[in-house]
């Protein structure tokens, strides 16, 4: 039986001139019923074997606006030819590209015909043909159908691709996180009851009802009413959130992102145009600038120390009243509450606990405002695409960038769900290579203790601290990645193409979602987890109490401080601590710091809670005491350097709790969550005996 | 006597907001999130808020 090749593309692509080129006279025209738009078939006789080819009408899309276009969909997706011929015009390429994307999506075989190269060669337009080809996983043949040049290797190409059982699956283009989080709900649901599936991937049947398709819901109304609904409930709750949030709907965000998809796709070094600048679209133009191979990373860089410059100097005076008011609750219960362990528990294990956490407040508000600008004006998704090609050097896949990132490759996010981004990754060594290096970045429960320290050590210069950190993080994690690419998780790399969405301005509605969501997030764990760890913490800082004759013994000789720091060592973590104080004072950590960051491994956050509480319990004059910054300045335990040595352990060691459950899940092995433990807390550890045995040798 | 009653009872509390924190957590699977301990299911879960988590 011959396979039937469908010939699909742009008007003016060159298509009817070259199914005319290969059908010659044999061509007839015909109507189908219903519809009142032509499609022509012919025959191609290569050799002995003849082939069936079905010139569609000459569309842009593959969306229900026009009855060409519905008459080539509905061909496609009914007719089921063996492959589908996407003429594309090589003098316009990423318009025509739109189409083929489309094509593509349909899940249908297609081979390009890259037609009218001559005309692009004329105008300064170069293709890299495999490059293309290998981009898109799709065959591409350069032809000039007015001469005939090239259609005999494109029907050589297209019988082979019918022929063809092991085709490479396009990777699904990402639509952002809120259509693919709805794609991810509404394909299941489609799957499961086959909804259209006769004929449309769930995938595509998806768009199609997030596009508000009108002749896709139509017919999935008529075939699954209840189904229907329950999808376009889907829409709906995410068209309403992507109004408030971006003031756009899924169907400019699809286009969106299929532009951005192509414009990237043409950057990976697939179209090199020559005196063409006048064509540039305003984000190109842009783009010109902001990704510029010299000038992209220097505004990358000043990008990131405004945000940290800016956040340090807004939080400041917040940070300041709360810290103000969490001492003046202190002195309340302090003057309130009588001597006991109540007092004790109120005013060092929660006051002093939860509330050294929560002063950190305004740092994290005032960072995750720049940071959901950055993401919502689309500089983000450039900073990704400078860092794609630094990722490739070191192992990791250009997909790891944006998990990196939302982990806290800037300051400020979280390793769980950067853990379950790394999903997006296709092959599982880079991906495991990816999960193993997010928790190396600074996330929103480090960022405290790293303002913590840097307040306190370094108040001068924090910005620049800050940045330094980000730049240590980075470096540590992709050192990492290197060594373990090249040893225990060896394998060769995937092609990559970053989506490069348009420029917008986020609306200041969506900044105060985003930025408050996340905010409140942090205060929630502060009321809740940390609070619960922080009074658990208190306890095993508590007890057992000292021997009462050795308490009057203190109390007799006027030690009321050394009396306060006997008791501290002398409970369950004070234990701990000072056991574990031997191999830590290489890094120069006390045994406070010591039980602080066994209190690390539950989450981070609880570094300064314990950190408050051990020094609140140390102290015996509350009032005169301070904050914890305060405190920690004024310590002879504590210097720069020390601060120093802690801020590169805190970065290094083990993801917390809840990031180890994550990275177990998404490795499918527990082996790997201890493995990123003992390892990255082997590292820290390390790390921070270099740094504060190097920084002594130099007098620091 | 009824400080230390009540101490016991919010450090106990304390510990056993914990322990069903942690049961969540692998019982129903819950990731956890940056706070998130509302279910097992990831559509839900708090973390995702962060748009953009991939391209």
């Amino acid at each position: 039986m011959a396979r039937t090749f469908a010939l699909a593309g742009n008007p003016n692509s060159g298509k009817t001139t070259l199914f005319n080129a290969l059908t010659g006279a044999r061509q007839h025209v015909g109507n189908y019923p219903g519809v009142t738009v032509e499609k022509k078939t012919g025959v191609y006789r290569m050799g002995s074997r003849e082939f069936f080819l079905v010139d569609l009408p000459g569309t842009y899309s593959m969306t229900a606006y026009s009855m060409e276009e519905v008459v080539a969909r509905d061909y496609l997706a009914m007719e089921k030819p063996s492959v589908v011929v996407d003429i594309v015009d090589a003098s316009n390429l990423a318009r025509n590209l739109y189409l083929t994307l489309q094509i593509i999506e349909m899940g249908i075989p297609v081979c390009i015909a890259l037609n009218m190269v001559d005309v692009a060669e004329g105008r300064g337009i170069r293709i890299d043909i495999e490059k293309l080809s290998e981009l898109l996983g799709v065959p591409v043949v350069p032809t000039v159908a007015r001469s005939g040049k090239g259609k005999r290797e494109l029907m050589d190409a297209a019988a082979q691709l019918a022929e063809k059982t092991d085709r490479i699956s396009f990777p699904p283009i990402s639509y952002g996180d809120d259509i693919d989080a709805a794609l991810a709900e509404m394909e299941p649901l489609i799957s499961g009851k086959n909804l259209l599936s006769g004929h449309y991937p769930a995938r595509w049947v998806a768009l199609k009802y997030l596009e508000k398709d009108q002749q896709i819901v139509s017919v999935g109304d008529a075939e699954n009413p209840e189904l229907s609904s329950e999808l376009l409930r889907i829409v709906d709750r995410v068209t309403l959130h992507l109004s408030r949030t971006l003031n756009t709907d899924p169907e400019a965000m699809i286009a969106d992102h299929r532009h951005g998809f192509i414009r990237s796709l043409l950057r990976q070094g697939v179209l090199h145009v020559e005196n063409e600048s006048s064509r540039l679209y305003l984000s190109d133009r842009i783009d010109q600038v902001l990704i510029n191979r010299v000038a992209g990373p220097v505004i990358m860089a000043a990008v990131v120390l405004l945000l940290y410059h800016v956040t340090f100097a807004l939080s400041e005076i917040p940070g300041q009243w709360l810290e103000s008011g969490f001492a003046a609750l202190g002195s309340i219960a302090d003057a309130r509450m009588a001597d006991g362990m109540l007092k004790s528990l109120v005013i060092s294990g929660i006051i002093d606990g939860v509330g050294g956490v929560l002063e950190f407040v305004p740092i994290i508000l005032f960072m995750f405002v720049g940071i959901t600008i950055l993401e919502d004006s689309g500089y983000l998704a450039r900073v990704a695409f400078m860092l794609d090609r630094v990722f490739r050097v070191f192992g990791l896949h250009g997909s790891s960038v944006m998990p990196f990132i939302v982990s806290g490759g800037i300051a400020g996010g979280c390793a769980v769900p950067g853990v379950m981004a790394a999903r997006t990754l296709k092959s599982p060594k880079e991906r495991l290579a990816t999960l193993l290096t997010v928790p190396f970045m600074n996330c929103g429960a480090k960022l405290p203790v790293f303002a913590l320290l840097i307040g306190a050590f370094f108040a001068a210069y924090k910005a620049w601290m800050m940045f330094a950190v980000t730049i240590i993080s980075w470096a540590g994690a992709l050192i990492v990645a290197w060594v373990l690419r090249h040893t225990i998780i060896r394998g060769e790399p995937m092609p990559f193409i970053m989506e490069l969405p348009p420029y917008r301005l986020p609306t200041v509605r969506g900044v105060i979602i985003h930025a408050g969501e996340r905010t409140w997030q942090y205060i929630r764990k502060a009321g809740t987890v940390i609070l619960a760890i922080s009074i658990l913490l208190w306890a095993l800082m508590s007890f057992p109490t000292l021997p009462d004759h050795q308490v009057e013994a203190y109390q007799q000789a006027g030690m009321e401080a050394e009396l306060a720091r006997a008791e501290l060592e002398h409970s369950v973590a004070g234990r701990i601590g000072t056991t574990l104080e031997p191999a830590t004072r290489l890094a120069g950590f006390d045994w406070r710091t010591n039980i602080a960051l066994l209190g690390g491994f539950a989450a981070k956050e609880v570094i300064i809670s314990t950190l408050g509480t051990a020094y609140s319990l140390g102290e015996v004059d509350v009032e005169e005491a301070g904050g914890l910054s305060t405190r920690l300045a004024s310590s002879d335990d504590w210097r720069p350097l020390t601060a120093f040595s802690l801020i590169i352990f805190v970065m290094f060691y083990s993801p917390c709790f809840v990031a180890m459950v994550c990275i177990a899940r998404e490795a499918g092995s527990w082996k790997w969550a201890f493995f990123s433990m003992g390892f990255n807390t082997v590292l820290a550890i390390v790390l921070a005996v270099m740094v504060f045995q190097a920084g002594t040798l130099l007098g620091l | 006597m009824a400080e230390t009653i009540l101490t016991i009872a919010i450090v106990g509390a304390a510990a056993v907001y914990l322990l069903r924190d942690l049961y969540r957590r692998f019982r129903r699977g819950s990731c956890g999130g940056c706070s998130c301990d509302k279910c097992a299911d990831e559509k839900d879960c708090e973390s995702t808020v962060y748009r953009n988590k991939a391209p």
